[in-house]
């Protein structure tokens, strides 16, 4: 059984994807927030696609091609957001 | 997966949720009814038919409407592949619930009403 808090944040998920989607990038990035916030109090961790495809820095919903670029580097893949801050993830192989 | 249960609304999101005002102190407030796009400490931003609505908690009840899968955009991707005349959400009757909220309750930051009413480990 999933906490209200755990609830809360996949519905915010859900939304602030949605919202992305439709171009509503302010109310995507609050939404946003607001799951960060809650995960935050109820010290519970992001799901790995929400941490991926948030920027750190503005809270964005990144869309590859969009507003993110995505790039494969030696050993890492860069995510890069338009407001400027790069993400790097770790591959093997 | 996510449930909305009438019980734990008022912790609850209730961002995506269907909302009408059902009664308010300032009549002219009544009968305000969307989708709930924001919230603040005090207040809830409906987005309705005409346009974007913000409804002071205090002093208004409003009904949400709770569905399978409120959370589910009302505009998603998914709608132009659904079938010519087939079934939408809407028409299952039984999975809509209408709950009735006074507003009162939910007065609270929207990242601390999860934990209204619960005690803390902390202590």
């Amino acid at each position: 059984m999933a906490s209200i808090a755990a609830e809360r944040i996949d519905r915010l998920h859900t939304l602030a994807r949605a919202a992305a989607r439709t171009g509503d990038d302010d109310r995507a990035r609050e939404y946003v927030r607001l799951a960060r916030r809650l995960a935050e109090r109820n010290r519970l961790t992001l799901p790995p696609a929400f941490r991926r495809f948030t920027c750190d820095d503005c809270d964005a919903v990144l869309v590859p091609g969009r507003n993110a670029r995505v790039r494969t580097r030696s050993g890492h893949v860069v995510v890069t957001c338009d407001c400027g801050t790069h993400a790097r993830y770790p591959y093997t192989g | 997966m996510t449930t909305i249960t009438p019980e734990s609304l008022p912790r609850h999101e209730l961002l995506g949720l269907h909302a009408r005002v059902a009664a308010d102190t300032d009549q002219s407030r009544v009968g305000i009814a969307g989708r709930v796009v924001d919230e603040t400490m005090q207040t809830v931003v409906l987005r309705t038919a005409s346009g974007v609505a913000q409804v002071p908690k205090k002093g208004a009840t409003f009904e949400f409407r709770l569905t399978d899968e409120a959370a589910a955009p009302d505009n998603g991707v998914g709608t132009a592949f659904k079938p010519a005349g087939g079934e939408t959400r809407q028409t299952t009757g039984e999975s809509v619930a209408y709950v009735t909220v006074d507003g009162g309750r939910l007065l609270s930051r929207p990242e601390r009403r999860s934990e209204n009413g619960v005690d803390s480990k902390w202590r």
